[in-house]
């Protein structure tokens, strides 16, 4: 929790998930910090994350018949959320589809996880990227997806 | 029958509903590939945005602190589990965020439940996105406040609420994501620097 002096004297003093529990582990701690410092140095990470974003999304809404963007009214079964970061989310009408596509990515390779309800409204693909993901591991990604059938 | 047969039944119910869930063994470190169950498969399925779990520099980082401090602090940090790691840490947080300091807690829900649940109590009105994580939503539950929800990034009904129901209580909290971590939307947070100064706070 970032914020003004006060505010961060006065979490010390009142947040009880901060107070009674033991302190971070110094493991844990030493990794966030090795982390911070790496990713205040450049921006190489994020813009190799960024890269592999829209590699993804202009791959999915012009390689992949089945989908279409959210607030487009044709009559497709993969709807593409709108999203700003490296979540992607393919929206697909009910859980039962939504697992089968799921269980088809994986026998061709993929772990893109099934999202269903309670914890989300509709059920959907959720696909997340890291910046090391290489642009040829998103075109598999892509051609996998061409080959969903529901 | 045993006192704790509910607890057969309550997993049957999760059952029925198809809500059931269990863990899947994953192999090695969190990497594009990855070998989940024994299946070689491209990971499309990881927070690690940046691919700095498997770093080795956070590896190094990590045994380094282990051999001068060992593996657990022994203690809360306002009693004995301080260590000169934990204020760098701040120190960097706050430096990269450009705040005065920073508090690091053990995860991101325990300072989402420990934070909110600081701010406001019994008193207070909790303005909140019906989209928000699981961790703001239980934090605010627990607060006691009287808690609202608004439509996704709804700035109308949010307002619209604001005006009805503030001035019946002494604080308000509107507490939203940042990066909606499910759909990977943000939220429209200049707008919000909008509302009247007497109508902000944020989380
Ligand atoms: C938006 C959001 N907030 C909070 C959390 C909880 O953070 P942590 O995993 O560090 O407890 C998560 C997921 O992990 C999340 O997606």
């Amino acid at each position: 929790m970032a914020g003004s002096a006060a505010l961060i004297d006065y979490l010390r003093n009142r947040a009880s998930s901060w107070i009674y529990t033991t302190g971070l582990s110094p493991a844990d701690t030493a990794a966030a910090l090795a982390a911070v410092q790496i990713i205040e140095k450049g921006q190489a990470l994020r813009s190799q994350l960024w890269q592999g974003i829209n590699q993804l999304k202009t791959a999915v809404l012009t390689e992949i018949p089945q989908v279409s963007e959210a607030s487009s009214d044709c009559d497709r079964p993969l709807r593409l959320l709108p999203s700003d970061a490296a979540i992607l989310c393919l929206q697909l009408p009910n859980p039962g589809a939504v697992l089968q596509a799921s269980q088809q990515l994986q026998q061709q390779g993929m772990f893109v996880p099934a999202i269903r309800p309670p914890t989300v409204p509709t059920s959907r693909l959720r696909i997340s990227l890291m910046a090391s993901h290489q642009p040829e591991q998103i075109a598999a990604l892509v051609r996998a997806l061409c080959q969903i059938q529901i | 029958m045993s006192p704790y047969g509910w607890i057969d039944q309550a997993l049957e119910t999760v059952h029925r509903a198809d809500w059931y869930r269990s863990v899947r063994e994953i192999a090695g470190p969190s990497a594009p590939w990855i070998e989940l169950e024994g299946q070689r498969l491209l990971n499309f399925a990881s927070n690690d945005y940046l691919g700095l779990a498997g770093d080795p520099r956070l590896a190094e980082a990590a045994i380094t602190a282990i051999q001068t401090w060992g593996t657990g602090t022994g203690g809360s940090r306002l009693v004995s589990g301080h260590r000169p790691i934990h204020q760098q840490l701040e120190r960097a947080i706050a430096t990269w965020k450009q705040t005065a300091a920073a508090l690091v807690f053990s995860s991101g829900y325990l300072a989402n439940l420990g934070t909110i649940n600081a701010l406001v109590g019994g008193r207070d009105l909790i303005l909140a996105d019906v989209y928000n994580h699981a961790s703001l939503k239980q934090g605010a539950r627990l607060t006691g406040a009287k808690l609202l929800e608004y439509r996704h990034k709804n700035m109308v009904d949010l307002r619209a609420q604001l005006a009805r129901h503030r001035g019946e209580y002494r604080r308000c909290l509107l507490l939203t994501d940042g990066v909606f971590s499910m759909d990977g939307d943000l939220c429209p947070l200049p707008s919000w620097w909008a509302l009247p100064p007497n109508m902000r706070r944020c989380s």
